[in-house]
């Protein structure tokens, strides 16, 4: 196998992937040592894999580790300002009860995060939308949208 | 209360949500190598011969196991006792395979992708063989499971269960109407986000070591050893957080394998399954065809009910010995009913073995007995929430099969106060109509088992000990599947401690660390290990104030505790829990600890009663569930947060099991149609609809603060409450579940499920 | 003897890549080619379409809508452009899967694909589209209607790749609807589909899910043009011509109707186009 050097951003610093042509990015950032985001299903239905893209949700079993080379991504581990630290929606989605086995959490933050750079006041049918392909067998999915629904409301009234 | 009751986030949320939590899938191991399981693509066939050289061929792969060079000793997964009794049909890798699916042999290379390209390079020769795909002909294949020398012979029932009560032939001939119904539920798959996966590694003590998000490492460790001819001290297992479970990973699959292939190349092994041999390759919920006949008088009081259940337990037995037990002693705990007969059979077939899941016999048998209920009240001409509350057993009741005391039921209080919280007459009257969408509303009440009293084994060992820097440290037999288990005993332990829950350490499941435990199961967290936690820490506050009275040179009554600190009486003095560690220390005093074994000496129920709105599009048959109320006789809740929880959850997968899910296999290949998330369909956040939780909080004398299960119950009524609410939006008597848009159009077009009474709703 | 994975920026960097190796395996966004078991090859090369920015380009030719094959399901469904010259393609594109696969899954890759579910091929038969495909080892490129292309088998010959589609379009913007029937709300995968596209009263009436490839539906097309009775009974029809004997056949000529309906009443809710 001849490993690729794969040049991105990640989580807002420049990084090295090294990986061989058909392995997917889910497999690379996690053997890269983040694993926060996991492989629950390698046929992008579950969206345990999901990363952001240049700001946009994608499953990243879906994404050969090459196919990132440029760009920015952004996971679960990055989504704190300090290390050690939570976000804001993170610490939502743990005081709502949004997180039970916490499988589908890592998955589930990115793609809320996704939607709420694109969408800053979501109404309830627009937060099921953003997180319809990620699937959750614990929470029935009713905590985590109370979660996003506080976090967008939070950051409107931050609003200088 | 201090901690009793608060709706604590879960103790461990922060590590989820940064992503810092390993789950065994993230560990890094050195020196890890792989393996990957080979399944067979016959239905049943016995394997004449394997050949690996192609695989070998490629340095990166380590070896190739099959039949012929592993242990090839027959165990039973579902065992949770050493020694115990228990039909031993399965072995690691079989001479003859019994599902599309069955293990045949391992690779084990450096890489993953290594071992996954090596199977292909296998080749395998098989002698196909006829294959059971349906229960009928199961049904048919009848003789002793077990032939005299104790080999297996797979034929059916496996377990046959008869129960008689009262004088059903009187009570039917006094009945005033008589309803039949058959109701059949699917195989149904936990789909928990966490693929099945289990470590294992040789330890310089000669023993091994498996690492496994499992939900008893007891039973883990039993059979393990059985499996490899091993005795269970010579396995140590150690619990993973766990990606979900749902009964999913009660049962070693992988572990066994994962533990001989460590023992064999002297080496850490992982094995993980993908998603496909998720679903093909480990257990799901069993199939039941459930016929049931009851004789009403005209007030709807149930006189005499016959149930016939036949239970397709897929190809190996696991635990699929006890379903017709289990779903006996569900049947008989919900209605007072004055002559019962009950005939349940458990069968083989060449399909994938079943095992737990949620519920384990209580969603297939509840089902069937409340779709039965509705049919029956649209015969009757009795509202359902009335022939509900007309036979419902109340306070104390005695189950007739077991002859258990159900305890605080309140199961009058969930049916009636749902009802009204519900809107239920309103909905009832406006349902249904003539348009393209109609609207229906359902209902069905459910009770179900606190712990495994009177089975021996139900006792629980907890040690807590108070650490040197002041924290609790909470040493038991502890498995949370990600329900938040170890956070509603940590807000026990911390009730009585007078401390913050975050303040104790919870140290998960080791068997080198905890006593024997059942695990997580037969829904006794709260119930059993939760009154198990406050005895200990009772005793541990003993234990405290024994100690610091040593310490302070004072009489046991002089000292007294309260809010994480001692009082010394005499003089008003405090003293936290850190400072009495660190000076006990400088004292020399062993610190206090405290060991209690707690055993259950009773089965209450908890109970529920679930309200579901649908609108049903009749040109299309798909169904939308756009309300829903669940209520739930509680006893206590302990953290109502994390109760909501579970109840969601529950929800989640009960309306999955109404509408959608079915793992299809097909009765002619034997091939499995929903093998993928593309074609096995979950009920994602747009098919969730908006839920109502409502918690009555009676008090259950022998749990802990008054506490009873949920995490079972909480989905054990949903299918039924969905299935009558769509009967009652279309004026049909379906009763084959999933209710998939083609029945639902069947039913309407005048086929199977279509209205029983002409023009009928109840 | 490895797989290597390229990424070329520029159309003679791709032929050259396509003329060292006589049969490519071509990746745009990936989420057909790499869910599970995702075959790749064990050596040869895999080529990246992704970097190639000619075919991201949304815009116009001689007054066509003029489409890559690399714009994104995401950016199909947002386009003030194609919104105005091509709605059906933005209504195909915003059913199309979950936010997850749209921000990766191409118009190119869903036809190239050509399941027989593929979201955008009756929207893009309903609007007329042509594929632009390079040949092989040779310049320019050749114009095919898309519903030649997916009759094809192999769709694609080996080194053909899709470059672009063309969409008719003409002053004023068309009238358009999209219906999909799947096992549950989304994402499904399409059991039926029905697309509609094209001038009031002569719309095209395309078919999806429904066999191999889309399929016009010219009895029902008619009716829905003339807003006359019996478009149910037609389209029941249509789906039992196209599918006779198939076990879903039964269902799908009952579910057609309801998605029919579905179809009338968001034509009827879009109204006249300006």
């Amino acid at each position: 196998m001849c490993p690729l050097d794969i040049d991105l951003v990640l989580n807002g610093r420049p990084a090295r992937l090294v990986a061989a042509a058909a392995v997917r990015l889910s497999a690379a950032l996690r053997d890269h040592g983040l694993t926060g985001l996991k492989e629950g299903c390698l046929e992008g239905e579950c969206g345990a894999c999901t990363v952001l893209l240049d700001g946009a949700p994608v499953c990243a079993c879906l994404m050969l580790a090459g196919q990132a080379a440029g760009r920015q991504v952004v996971t679960v581990e990055g989504l704190a300002a300090a290390p050690g630290g939570l976000s804001d929606l993170q610490r939502a989605f743990v005081e709502e009860g949004a997180v039970q086995c916490g499988y589908c959490t890592p998955g589930m933050l990115m793609a809320a995060e996704g939607l709420l750079a694109s969408d800053p006041a979501p109404d309830e049918p627009a937060i099921r939308r953003a997180i319809a392909g990620n699937l959750c067998r614990c929470t029935g999915y009713a905590a985590i949208v109370k979660a996003v629904a506080r976090t967008a409301a939070g950051r409107l009234a931050a609003r200088p | 209360m201090t901690a009793v009751g608060r709706r604590h986030p879960m103790l461990d949320g922060a590590a989820k949500v940064s992503g810092a939590l390993c789950y065994a899938a993230d560990l890094a191991i050195e020196g890890l190598v792989h393996g990957a399981i080979l399944t067979s693509p016959h239905p049943h066939a016995r394997i004449l011969a394997l050949d690996a050289t192609a695989a070998l061929a490629d340095p990166a792969v380590l070896g190739v196991f099959w039949h012929a060079t592993m242990p090839a000793d027959r165990y039973n997964s579902a065992v949770w006792l050493e020694g115990q009794e228990a039909p031993e049909d399965e072995a690691m890798f079989p001479g003859t395979v019994r599902h599309i699916g069955d293990r045949v042999a391992v690779a084990v290379a450096t890489s993953p992708e290594a071992a996954e390209a090596a199977l292909s390079r296998i080749a395998v020769d098989y002698a196909p063989l006829p294959a059971c795909l349906t229960d009928g002909e199961a049904d048919r294949r009848r003789g002793a499971p077990f032939a005299p020398d104790g080999t297996p012979t797979f034929l059916n029932p496996l377990d046959e269960r008869h129960f008689r009560h009262g004088d059903p032939a009187a009570g039917m001939a006094a009945a005033a109407v008589v309803v039949e119904t058959e109701v059949r539920t699917p195989k149904t798959h936990h789909c928990a986000v966490e693929p099945h996966v289990a470590i294992a590694m040789p330890l310089a003590d000669g023993r091994i070591r498996v690492l496994s998000p499992c939900q008893s490492v007891h039973a883990t460790q039993v059979v393990v050893a059985r499996a490899l001819g091993l005795a269970p001290r010579d396995i140590h297992v150690v619990k993973t957080p766990i990606g979900g479970s749902f009964g999913g990973k009660a049962e070693p699959v992988l572990e066994p394998i994962a533990a001989e292939l460590a023992r064999r190349l002297g080496r850490p092994v992982r094995i993980a399954y993908d998603r496909r041999r998720v679903f093909t390759s480990t257990r799901m919920r069993a199939s039941a065809r459930v016929r049931i006949r009851s004789g009403f008088d005209a007030a709807g009081r149930i006189l005499a009910r016959e149930t016939e259940a036949l239970i397709d337990i897929g190809a190996y037995a696991t635990g699929g010995n006890y379903l017709p037990g289990s779903m006996l002693q569900r049947h008989v705990r919900l209605y007072a009913i004055p002559a019962e007969r009950y005939h349940g059979r458990a069968v083989y077939t060449n399909t994938p073995p079943t095992g737990a899941f949620r519920g384990y016999g209580s969603p297939q048998i509840n089902a069937a007995g409340e779709i039965h209920l509705d049919i029956a009240a649209a015969r009757l001409g009795i509202d359902p929430v009335a022939l509900r509350l007309a036979n419902a057993i109340g306070p104390g009741a005695v189950e007739p099969f077991t002859g258990l005391d159900v305890g605080n039921a309140r199961l009058r209080e969930c049916i009636a106060e749902g009802a009204a919280a519900f809107g239920w007459a309103a909905w009832r009257a406006a349902g249904g109509g003539t348009g393209r969408i109609r609207t229906g509303v359902g209902m069905a009440a459910a009770a179900h088992i606190n712990g495994c009293f009177p089975g021996s084994d139900e006792a629980t060992t907890m040690t807590m000990v108070l650490g040197a820097d002041g924290r609790v440290a909470m040493v038991s037999a502890l498995h949370d599947l990600g329900c938040g288990s170890n956070t509603t005993l940590a807000q026990i332990a911390a009730e009585v401690l007078g401390v913050a829950p975050a303040e104790l350490r919870i140290v998960e499941a080791d068997t080198d660390l905890c006593g024997y435990d059942l695990g997580t199961r037969a829904s006794r967290m709260t119930y059993a290990q939760g009154e198990a936690t406050r005895r200990t820490a009772l005793a541990l506050v003993a234990s405290i104030r024994a100690a610091a009275a040593l310490l302070l040179n004072a009489a046991p009554d002089d000292i007294g505790f309260a809010d994480g600190a001692v009082t010394d009486r005499r003089g008003g003095a405090r003293l936290g829990l850190a400072a009495l560690a660190r000076d006990l220390g400088g004292a020399g005093i062993v610190l206090p600890a405290a060991t209690v074994t707690h055993t259950a000496t009773a089965n209450p129920s908890s109970h529920a009663a679930h309200y579901a709105a649908v609108a049903v599009d009749t040109a299309t048959g798909l169904v939308r569930v756009t309300d829903y109320l669940a209520v739930h006789d509680i006893g206590r809740a302990i953290n109502p947060m994390l109760v909501e929880g579970q109840i969601h959850g529950g929800i989640q997968i009960g309306i999955g099991y109404a509408l959608f899910e079915d793992v299809a296999n097909d009765p002619v290949t034997g091939r499995m149609g929903g093998d993928s998330f593309a074609r096995y369909i979950l009920a994602n956040s747009l098919e969730m609809p908006a839920v109502a939780v409502r918690l009555i909080e009676a008090g259950e004398p022998t749990g802990p603060f008054g506490a009873k299960a949920v995490g079972e119950i909480a989905t054990i009524p949903v299918a039924a409450a969905v299935v009558n609410a769509v009967n009652h939006a279309l004026g049909t008597a379906l009763t084959h579940l999933p209710l998939v848009p083609e029945r639902v159009l069947d039913a309407l077009d005048g086929g199977e499920g279509a209205p029983m009474v002409a023009g009928g709703r109840g | 003897m490895t797989l290597r994975l390229a990424a070329p920026e520029g159309r003679d960097e791709l032929d050259a890549l396509l003329a060292a190796d006589p049969a490519p395996t071509l990746i745009a966004g990936g989420t057909d080619l790499l869910i599970a078991p995702a075959r790749l090859p064990a050596a040869g090369t895999l080529v990246d379409l992704g970097r190639l920015a000619a075919l991201r380009a949304i815009g116009r030719r001689d007054g066509a809508l003029l489409l890559g094959a690399g714009v994104t399901v995401a950016r199909l469904a947002r386009d003030p452009l194609v919104a105005r010259l091509a709605p059906v393609l933005a209504l195909a594109a915003a059913d199309f899967g979950s936010v997850q696969i749209r921000n990766r899954a191409t118009i190119g890759g869903n036809i190239a694909n050509a399941a027989p579910a593929a979201d955008l091929a009756p929207a893009l038969v309903a609007a007329a589209a042509l594929a632009l495909l390079w040949p092989p080892g040779a310049p320019g490129e050749v114009a095919v209607p898309v519903a030649d292309l997916l009759a094809r088998r192999p769709v694609l010959a080996p080194g053909e790749v899709i470059a672009a589609f063309l969409v008719p379009a003409s002053g004023r913007t068309p009238r358009a609807a999209f219906a999909k029937l799947g096992r549950r709300q989304e994402p499904a995968i399409a059991r039926l589909t029905l697309a509609a596209s094209g001038p009031p009263g002569a719309m095209a009436l395309v078919a999806g899910a429904l066999g191999p490839g889309p399929r016009r539906l010219p009895a029902a097309e008619r009716i829905l043009n003339d807003g006359g009775p019996g478009l149910a009974e037609a389209l029941a029809a249509e789906v039992l011509a196209a599918i006779p004997g198939r076990a879903s056949a039964a269902y799908k000529a009952r579910a057609v109707r309801g998605l029919g309906e579905d179809l009338a009443s968001r034509l009827a809710a879009a109204g006249a186009p300006a």
